[in-house]
């Protein structure tokens, strides 16, 4: 099926007036870089005026987003592990205002980091960017029931984690 | 799953993290396109948007990738606190910024900013027209008569393609940007000595099918753009832009003077003789003609003339500038014949209909009313008396 500009412009203009604050989130707390997270958005958006959208709905062009921002949040770590590219790359040291937004990517990503990749996906998706499970399941192409369990496995190994520091805090 | 309220009270970020002004500025100004405004007596026809399509030709010589261009551009991007640069440009001195005509003689314009994305002020005089403003407020004025506009819309908006020159340091990042979302522009960075060459060869963008439109902006025609930057600062040398018309190379727009961190004094300053109106598609004010097919309200507007109708005048064009622009040529005029609505261009909202009328003279003028659809759908008059 294919729409008009207009349609595909009007929905769009919804989708950043619902979705960028969420979107923009959901890409910084995976990347700890402002300019970078705005690109990965900003490229997002793009790329559904490259191609033919079969589903402009509000719930279609938001889910697209997502997944967009998601697998461009993934190639940039790989493209950053690759050692080669990486040479001379310097990140930008962050605006006042944003200090305390980076403070928060480094100390929840020291969290989710002691998880299985998979399971902090999910930790990630349910417990920073407040996504549904209907809706992490789509984003990661697995059952509802798969992300319930790998939230509570990794919530669990969080607790344990948690209550040791909290422990070895007292005992210091 | 009530049991991990701890943890999510944990995991939960303790500040909000909002995207930028700039980023949702940009986003709006790429999604609808550079928003076409109360074309004739504000901005001009030659705005345009996003292509769907993508076809881009970096061509890099060895020793610089693409990454090291960009990062080196934007780099330098913070360096630099101010511009004024001395522009020429085939227009006239009252029309829009917008507009180019291969016929015309060059018209100097200076145009001078400070900052970047959420700093930025600027400011383009043609001596005919001036216009001012930030990254997402605009101001546009003829000293000559007195009247001014207040759109609410980037510099893009009023600027179309000069706005490209208020942030020089930025010009290779927003080529390609631009490039990224036009159809079959081509974009070549070369290096030689000390000088670091773009050239940006851009096909006309919207559809000419009806060539109406056709070469009257830089971006409704097919140009090349060529920039000289310094290659070890990336500092702005130079620039040309030409429009190529039946095979034959004219060039528009070319940079005589560039100069960097100049002293910048009240460049958004407005004169206090002049009232500003609201631009009526940024932020519509007129109540516009529903209902009906384009060619019909065309019909009614310009019907209406004959007898200076307020009533149906008012609800398409601002009633005091009716008074001011139109009124003495086109009172007792008679619409003799209407055509059928068309399209020319990169304009989604707006159509063009061809009329004849009578003047009161005795003349009769040809031309084509520009209609626009506001977003309520509503017709109101953009342009062509």
């Amino acid at each position: 099926m294919s729409h008009s500009k207009t349609d595909i412009r009007s929905a769009l203009e919804a989708a950043i007036d619902d979705n960028l604050d969420y979107l923009f989130r959901f890409a910084f707390f995976r990347i700890g870089n402002r300019e970078d997270a705005e690109d990965i958005v900003h490229n997002a958006f793009l790329k559904i005026l490259e191609r033919p959208m079969p589903d402009i709905s509000s719930d279609g062009i938001r889910m697209y987003l997502f997944k967009t921002v998601l697998n461009m949040c993934r190639d940039y770590w790989r493209r950053l592990s690759d050692k080669v590219s990486l040479d001379g790359l310097e990140i930008a040291s962050p605006e006042a205002e944003d200090e305390m937004l980076y403070g928060e990517y480094e100390r929840i990503q020291s969290l989710v980091r002691s998880l299985p990749e998979k399971e902090a996906d999910v930790v990630m998706m349910r417990a920073v960017d407040e996504l549904p499970f209907v809706e992490i399941a789509d984003l990661l192409c697995i059952p509802v029931t798969t992300a319930q369990y790998r939230y509570k496995s990794g919530m669990d190994t969080l607790r344990q984690i948690l209550s040791t520091t909290s422990k070895h805090g007292k005992d210091a | 799953m009530h049991d991990y309220d701890n943890i999510l009270a944990v995991l939960k970020p303790k500040c909000e993290a909002r995207a930028s002004a700039g980023l949702r500025s940009k986003l709006k100004r790429g999604v609808s396109g550079r928003r076409l405004l109360y074309r004739e007596l504000i901005l001009g026809f030659g705005a345009m948007g996003v292509a769907a399509a993508l076809l881009v030709a970096v061509l890099l010589p060895d020793e610089l990738s693409a990454k090291e261009v960009l990062e080196n551009a934007i780099a330098n991007l913070r360096g630099s606190s101010s511009v004024r640069l001395e522009v020429e440009i085939r227009s006239r001195p009252m029309e829009n910024f917008a507009f180019i005509s291969l016929g015309e003689p060059f018209v100097s314009h200076t145009i001078t900013a400070t900052g970047t994305d959420s700093t930025l002020r600027w400011r383009v005089d043609k001596r005919g027209r001036i216009a001012c403003g930030t990254a997402d407020d605009s101001f546009t004025w003829i000293p000559g008569l007195n009247i001014g506009w207040h759109i609410e819309d980037s510099p893009d908006a009023v600027l179309n393609f000069i706005a490209i020159l208020l942030s020089p340091n930025k010009i290779i990042e927003s080529e390609l940007e631009q490039a990224l979302a036009n159809d079959g522009t081509e974009y070549k960075i070369a290096r030689s000595g000390n000088e670091m060459s773009l050239t940006v060869h851009a096909m006309p963008q919207g559809d000419f099918s009806n060539p109406y439109m056709l070469n009257s902006s830089v971006d409704a025609s097919e140009n090349i753009r060529r920039y000289i930057f310094d290659a070890k600062t990336f500092a702005l040398k130079s620039a040309s832009v030409s429009v190529i018309n039946r095979g034959h190379e004219t060039e528009v727009l070319r940079i005589v003077d560039v100069r960097f961190n100049v002293a910048v004094d009240d460049i958004c300053g407005l004169p206090p003789t002049i009232t500003f109106k609201e631009d009526p598609q940024s932020k519509p004010v007129l109540a516009g003609i529903d209902g009906i097919p384009p060619k019909e309200v065309a019909r009614e507007f310009l019907n209406a003339l004959y007898s200076w109708d307020k009533k149906v005048i008012g609800k398409v064009i601002d009633a005091d500038m009716g008074e001011v622009f139109y009124k003495d040529r086109f009172y007792r005029s008679r619409l003799i014949n209407v055509g059928e609505p068309f399209r020319s261009g990169r304009d989604d909202s707006g159509v063009f209909v061809p009329y004849v009328l009578r003047l009161r003279n005795g003349n009769e003028q040809c031309h084509n009313l520009h209609l626009v659809q506001q977003r309520d759908s509503s017709w109101i008059v953009s342009g062509g008396l």
